[in-house]
């Protein structure tokens, strides 16, 4: 499926993020900011599916959950992937926590404006392409259900493996693997369809 | 936060040197820079405050242990699983010969002639065994008790031949049972099949293996005398199993109502040590 390109860029990472974790719990500032630059994209993705990607919601929550993350650093105990996992469970905890405090006072859901507000795919940037490129699954993501969802951020933009995603979600890994299974292909089915909408708006009836 | 806004240019513009302005765009790498500083900021805080000598808790524990954990059990299962299934097996084929042996043996005892002749040539060493043994001992005994007390060794000649002659009258009786006991069996075997009684002739020379050998001891005596009628019995009627029973139920009779039974053993025994007695002492006044 789709779920082996970023797990296998995550692995690369993983090695160093190790590195760079010990050394940050010894007290190395470098470090902890090398673990940060490997881990921030996908917890950033990973908040931006659960927040939605209107305004800096996610950001915010991201960073609180990073304040968090440097606190307790000392406590954390695993690898690269434990510390990806470590660290997507506490910006679960934060973006749900803002997602309370968003619920007492309502915000119009953000999705479609958010969609307006991608940068188009003609940036020049590298990073740009793949912000954007993550942008736009991220869109797509939020379009699923919560569950399915949350598996496959998990999954793809974080660079979880299927254990540690049950874990993060406190779920049972079978179905947690289901979920992302059933997510990935209705991601599937709408990119295809979105790459039609593309082309052009008449050959969406025609391609079903 | 004044530390921060030097920050900002400085990585600010690395990625201006990659890509056009646009691509920064408004959203993505400034504010990861400053969650960046923001979280070292909060890092160095922590560190210097000593927040990460904190204990880990469980979900700060992220070691693959977990895995591990629920790897080797499903291996450790899979593994007790097929020794206990092997062994299981193994007990049930050791368990299913022995019964199905019990079953088969009365069938192929036909299959005992094959046993029979090995237990037929048995007999005649006990024969030719036996009085060597009685007399080497016999003449050691009353060469001591000569030496020691005629009178003692008198009586002791005089028990054992007393005993010996029960024994003899015993076997004697027994073998004459034991040839009646085919003989009885002989003249209804004989009409059917000829050749059969041939091959039971030999069992009922089974018992007197057992018998003579136990001869020699003479505490055994009692003992002897009770298996040797239950096994006359038993030879007698061959193919039915009960009466074996039955003859148990002779033997406990004596052993446990009559005080007979129990102290007739007492007594073999009691006078052993009074003859040892009897040796030992006349040894240490002689001298």
């Amino acid at each position: 499926m789709g779920q082996g390109g970023e797990p296998r860029r995550a692995r690369a990472h993983d090695e160093e993020l190790g590195r760079a974790v010990a050394a940050a719990q010894a007290g190395d500032e470098a470090a902890f900011a090398v673990a940060y630059r490997i881990v921030q994209p996908g917890l950033l993705g990973y908040v931006r599916g659960l927040v939605g990607t209107h305004g800096e919601a996610a950001e915010d929550v991201t960073a609180e959950a990073w304040l968090e993350i440097a606190r307790d650093l000392g406590r954390f105990r695993g690898d690269g992937p434990g510390f990806r996992g470590w660290t997507a469970t506490i910006a679960r905890h934060r973006a749900y926590d803002h997602l309370r405090r968003q619920k007492t006072r309502p915000r119009p859901s953000g999705l479609e404006q958010d969609m307006l507000e991608l940068p188009g795919p003609h940036s020049t940037s590298a990073a740009a392409l793949e912000a954007v490129s993550t942008e736009q699954v991220l869109a797509l993501v939020a379009t699923l259900p919560r569950e399915q969802a949350e598996a496959v951020l998990l999954r793809v933009v974080v660079g979880l493996d299927g254990p540690a995603a049950a874990r993060v979600l406190g779920k049972r890994p079978g179905a947690v693997r289901t979920a992302a299974h059933r997510g990935l292909r209705k991601l599937g089915e709408r990119l295809r369809l979105a790459g039609v909408t593309d082309e052009g708006p008449g050959a969406l009836g025609g391609s079903r | 936060m004044t530390a921060h806004d030097p920050m900002n240019p400085g990585d600010a513009r690395e990625p201006a040197g990659h890509g056009g302005s646009e691509g920064r765009g408004p959203v993505g790498e400034p504010t990861g820079e400053e969650g960046l500083r923001a979280a070292v900021e909060a890092f160095r805080v922590a560190r210097d405050a000593g927040a990460h000598q904190a204990r880990t808790r469980r979900r700060d524990d992220w070691r693959p242990r977990g895995r591990r954990l629920g790897r080797l059990p499903l291996r450790a299962t899979a593994g007790v699983t097929l020794a206990g299934g092997l062994l299981g097996g193994v007990a049930l084929a050791m368990g299913g010969t022995p019964g199905l042996l019990p079953g088969d043996s009365p069938r192929p005892a036909p299959s005992s002639p094959h046993l029979t002749p090995d237990r037929t040539a048995t007999p005649p060493r006990p024969l030719s065994s036996t009085p060597p043994r009685s007399r080497e001992v016999g003449e050691r005994e009353r060469e001591k008790d000569r030496e020691k007390d005629s009178e003692r060794a008198k009586t002791k000649d005089e028990r054992r031949a007393e005993g010996k002659g029960k024994a003899k009258g015993k076997d004697r009786d027994e073998t004459e049972q034991n040839a009646k006991g085919p003989k009885a069996k002989t003249p209804k075997a004989k009409e059917p099949k000829p050749k059969a009684p041939k091959a039971q002739k030999p069992k009922p020379q089974k018992p007197q293996k057992p018998e003579k050998p136990e001869k020699p001891p003479k505490p055994q005596k009692p003992e002897a005398k009770k298996p040797k009628p239950d096994k006359a019995r038993a030879d007698k009627p061959k193919p039915a199993k009960g009466k074996p029973g039955k003859a148990k139920a002779h033997n406990r009779g004596p052993a446990q109502g009559g005080p007979q039974g129990s102290g007739t053993p007492k007594q073999t025994k009691q006078t052993k040590p009074q003859q040892k007695q009897g040796h030992q002492k006349p040894q240490q006044k002689r001298p």
